[in-house]
């Protein structure tokens, strides 16, 4: 998998490229998120357009960094996920939990713009 | 005293005659001195040509020496370090090379349609010309090996390869079988080599595996050459004794055949042991057998023992009617590799994108979860994947060694306590989308079914 991180107007932008399932690259997101917090980064977007698989050990991460956040009073959004990862989302409630858009105007909204 | 004219005439010639030959004598001493000193140069420059001669004589055959090292490790980099480990069967190997560089090669090979695939071969003469052709060979054998279980089509493609490439008067002799190891059934083609010997540790009896066939790779065959498949049903404990034909004609001391008779009967007096012991005593059987007379060709012995997968069977929550395919896995690594095996299976059942997609989560939970929860992600552990797809259901099994778990009280992931928790989807996302979903007591082995179309 391949991770990409980026920062503008106080949010820390994450895009995730392939499949999250393996011990290394669940690392290396947990490690994306670290060093947004360390930076008083609290709004974190999770880029999962070219997020091609997931499986429960990368759904428990995102669960995991969802209560991570929300400590620290920050926001966890799920930007525009591939129709089977939302699947996969869905049936494990995060839909019910989770800020998960579809557009970049549901984005900006999101993220109070 | 007064010399008269005559005889004063007289001395004066022969005194001349004395000093012409004087003169002459030494003309002809220059000239040999000359001669002389040109043939010790010309000695010299002779001598320093032989042994600038010597000199590079002696390196050339450092250099060929080097060369035939250098093929000698490529070619024992042919033969497979580790034998795969498969299901039902153990295996052990032993090559005794004759000289530096020699044509023979086995291999296992488990097929894409996870058969497993015992090859042996043999490249007449022997040098680098015979290497070339192993090594040729042996990526031929690979390639055919990947597209089809059939070993005479296997054969067949070989020998249509190699007849192109081989312009001299080589050729191999193969043996190649393709065991199915639910069933135990070996499919098996000769290709002019020795027939391999199975004991039988019921009755101590050996039988032949004869058949016919052509060699492979002359180009005088490339129109005429036929191979067939035979099958023969195998029984746990067997053991097949494959071999290359060095072994059988190492000489003894009065220039008597060790023999295919006496391999035979040290066969059946050895074939109790262990396969390495077992091994080890027929090398040692034929080396009494020549006293230390020099072998003439090199040779090899693959062993195979045939083990009960019954008792996995049993387990899997398939039958033997079902003809499941089995597949090892011992780490996550492997877990694509899997996956695509069976999601290729889905795919030409006409299983949907969808449902491909699905599928392929319920693979990567059910593996995960023998790997790291029930074996401890221990490498030398193995969980046993057992799969049929037809296009009316796609079954999956996974036993894993571990002691199993609870499977009947596990946590609902959707629940406000347990929407955070970092775990505890895996059997949730299972049981959602597969149609049937089954533990075995003991909760080590899971099994999962979807029905084309759904339920």
């Amino acid at each position: 998998m391949e991770i990409s991180c980026s920062t503008s107007e106080n949010t820390g932008y994450i895009a995730l490229i392939g499949q999250l399932w393996q011990k290394d690259d669940l690392v290396a997101v947990d490690d994306a998120v670290e060093k947004y917090l360390k930076q008083k980064i609290t709004n974190i977007v999770l880029d999962i357009d070219r997020l091609s698989f997931i499986n429960s050990a990368g759904l428990g991460l995102l669960a995991r960094t969802h209560s991570k956040i929300t400590e620290q009073n920050g926001k966890l959004i799920l930007f525009n996920p591939h129709s089977s990862v939302l699947e996969v989302m869905v049936i494990s409630g995060f839909d019910l939990f989770m800020t998960i858009v579809k557009t970049q105007d549901e984005l900006n909204a999101a993220l109070n713009k | 005293m007064t010399l008269n004219k005559d005889r004063l005439q007289t001395y004066k010639q022969r005194i001349y005659s004395l000093l012409s030959s004087c003169k002459r004598y030494r003309d002809n001493y220059t000239a040999l001195l000359e001669k002389s000193k040109k043939t010790e140069k010309l000695l010299e420059e002779r001598s320093r040509s032989v042994t600038e001669l010597t000199y590079k004589l002696g390196r050339i055959h450092s250099e060929l020496d080097d060369e035939m090292e250098t093929a000698k490790r490529i070619q024992e980099g042919l033969m497979p370090k580790e034998l795969p480990e498969a299901v039902n069967l153990r295996a052990t190997a032993i090559y005794i090379p004759a000289g530096k560089v020699g044509g023979d090669l086995y291999d296992i090979i488990i097929t894409p349609r996870q058969k497993i695939a015992i090859l042996i071969f043999d490249v007449s003469g022997h040098g680098i010309p015979a290497a070339l052709i192993t090594a040729m060979a042996k990526m031929l054998f690979a390639n055919a090996i990947e597209k089809s279980d059939s070993p005479a089509e296997v054969f067949r493609e070989v020998n249509k390869q190699l007849c192109n490439f081989i312009k001299t008067e080589q050729y191999l002799t193969a043996f190649l079988g393709v065991i199915d190891p639910v069933k135990n059934m070996m499919t098996y083609s000769r290709a002019g080599h020795v027939p391999p010997l199975v004991f039988n540790t019921q009755t101590s009896s050996v039988t032949k595996l004869d058949s016919k066939g052509f060699f492979i790779g002359h180009s005088a065959l490339l129109n005429i050459a036929e191979y067939w498949n035979n099958d023969v049903q195998l029984a746990p404990d067997d053991k097949i004794l494959f071999y290359t034909d060095g072994l059988t004609e190492g000489c003894s001391e009065d220039g008597k055949l060790y023999g295919a008779e006496r391999l035979r009967d040290a066969f059946i007096r050895n074939g109790s042991n262990d396969i390495k012991i077992l091994l080890d005593k027929l090398v040692e059987d034929q080396e009494s057998f020549r006293q230390g007379t020099p072998l003439r060709d090199d040779f090899t012995l693959l062993c195979v023992e045939i083990q009960d997968s019954t008792y996995l069977l049993t387990d899997s929550g398939f039958t033997r009617e079902d003809e499941p395919n089995i597949l090892l896995v011992s780490s996550l690594s492997e877990i694509e590799k899997i996956c695509s095996i069976i999601l290729r299976e889905l795919d030409k059942c006409g299983y949907g994108d969808k449902t491909i997609k699905q599928y392929k989560i319920c693979i990567f939970e059910m593996i995960t979860n023998a790997i790291l929860h029930g074996n401890n992600n221990d490498p030398s552990k193995k969980a046993v994947v057992f799969y049929k797809v037809t296009p009316i259901s796609a079954s999956m099994s996974v036993i894993d060694e571990g002691d199993g778990f609870d499977y009947n009280n596990l946590p609902d992931p959707l629940s406000p306590e347990n929407r955070m928790k970092d775990h505890g989807r895996g059997v949730f996302l299972m049981r959602h989308y597969f149609d049937e979903v089954l533990f075995n007591t003991k909760g080590n082995r899971i099994l999962g079914r979807k029905y084309h179309g759904g339920k």
